[in-house]
């Protein structure tokens, strides 16, 4: 071992001490994979990356294109906003702590209250394949 | 530890690979997180969507073997979209010579205290530096390939760089001895 490996492994130490990993991040890690969309046909972002970035206080549009589906949001606040072509039923907004349904009428729904981070809707295809878009965060 | 293998067994579903790969790679996520000055809030939100991103990718990974890479470059991207989002400057590359005294240290360090002034003085480490040794500092220490991914960096200038801001570190590790010697 070098001298600067042997201090940056003093460093580590503090780093470890001082800044350690919280219990909680590991928690959430851990459950990350029962979020898993096993057999759903994924809807991928259409537009760029640029995309997931909000304008000036407008809200954050965001396209998803799957075999099947189409899904456009909206997301102003904690509203989620949507207009889906080609699936049936409701649909489902999840976030990593939270799911909540809403029915389509002509097309459109809307969930209210979703916490802010990351979000994922999931529809059902008209042939009953379930479909779900990319995570987006907002 | 096998990645590939705990990859592939993961991507069928095994909590206990999962978590054997969380293990491996929270440290280097959370000091990435960290080494751009994200709160503990932002961290966690960018390590957990680099997880949550792994999660979505799990069938679509290509090199297996490279997986490290992979994570600390998504969380790069987690990170610095976190920092759009809020509308953060950029940190300033070189810190100001400051008139205020440095924060007060205890008389004596002693072992035990002797971390404590390290993370102290590191903190007062030029931007680059700080960055650049809070990703080395990741246990278990990551390799040079995946500093580079999570600081996007050419792999040949690290060794280099590291040097010299172990050194810089050294040379205010002593200043700050010189002053409590004087106190």
């Amino acid at each position: 071992m070098s001298e600067d490996d042997d201090f940056l492994a003093e460093l580590r130490a503090a780093a470890n001490r001082y800044d350690p990993v919280p219990a909680g991040v590991l928690r959430d890690a851990s459950a990350a994979l029962a979020l898993r969309a096993l057999d759903a046909e994924l809807a991928e972002l259409v537009e760029g990356e640029a995309a997931l970035v909000r304008g000036d206080d407008g809200p954050l549009l965001l396209a998803f294109e799957s075999e099947r589906v189409t899904l456009n949001l909206e997301i102003s606040g904690d509203t989620v906003r949507g207009l889906v072509t080609g699936a049936v039923g409701e649909v489902v907004v999840e976030t990593p702590r939270s799911r909540r349904s809403a029915p389509v009428t002509d097309g459109w729904f809307t969930v209210t209250e979703v916490p802010s981070g990351l979000v994922r809707v999931q529809v059902t295809a008209a042939d009953g394949t379930v479909v779900v878009t990319q995570w987006a965060r907002f | 530890m096998d990645i590939p293998a705990s990859l592939a067994a993961a991507a069928r579903g095994d909590q206990a690979a999962w978590d054997a790969l969380v293990r491996q790679f929270s440290g280097l996520l959370w000091s990435i997180a960290r080494a751009y000055r994200l709160s503990d809030a932002d961290a966690a939100d960018a390590v957990q969507c680099t997880w949550i991103k792994l999660v979505e990718h799990l069938d679509r990974i290509t090199e297996p073997e490279r997986l490290a890479g992979w994570l600390a470059t998504t969380a790069r991207h987690e990170c610095l979209q976190l920092i759009r989002r809020s509308g953060r400057l950029p940190e300033p590359a070189e810190i100001e010579d400051s008139a205020d005294p440095a924060p007060p240290v205890d008389h004596a360090l002693l072992v035990g205290e002797r971390d404590a002034a390290l993370w102290r003085v590191f903190e007062e480490l030029p931007d680059r530096c700080r960055r650049l040794l809070r990703v080395l500092m990741a246990s278990p220490p990551p390799a040079y390939t995946e500093v580079a991914a999570a600081l996007d960096m050419p792999v040949g200038s690290i060794g280099p760089i590291r040097q010299r801001c172990l050194n810089r570190l050294r040379a205010l590790v002593r200043g700050e001895q010189v002053l409590e010697e004087r106190s």
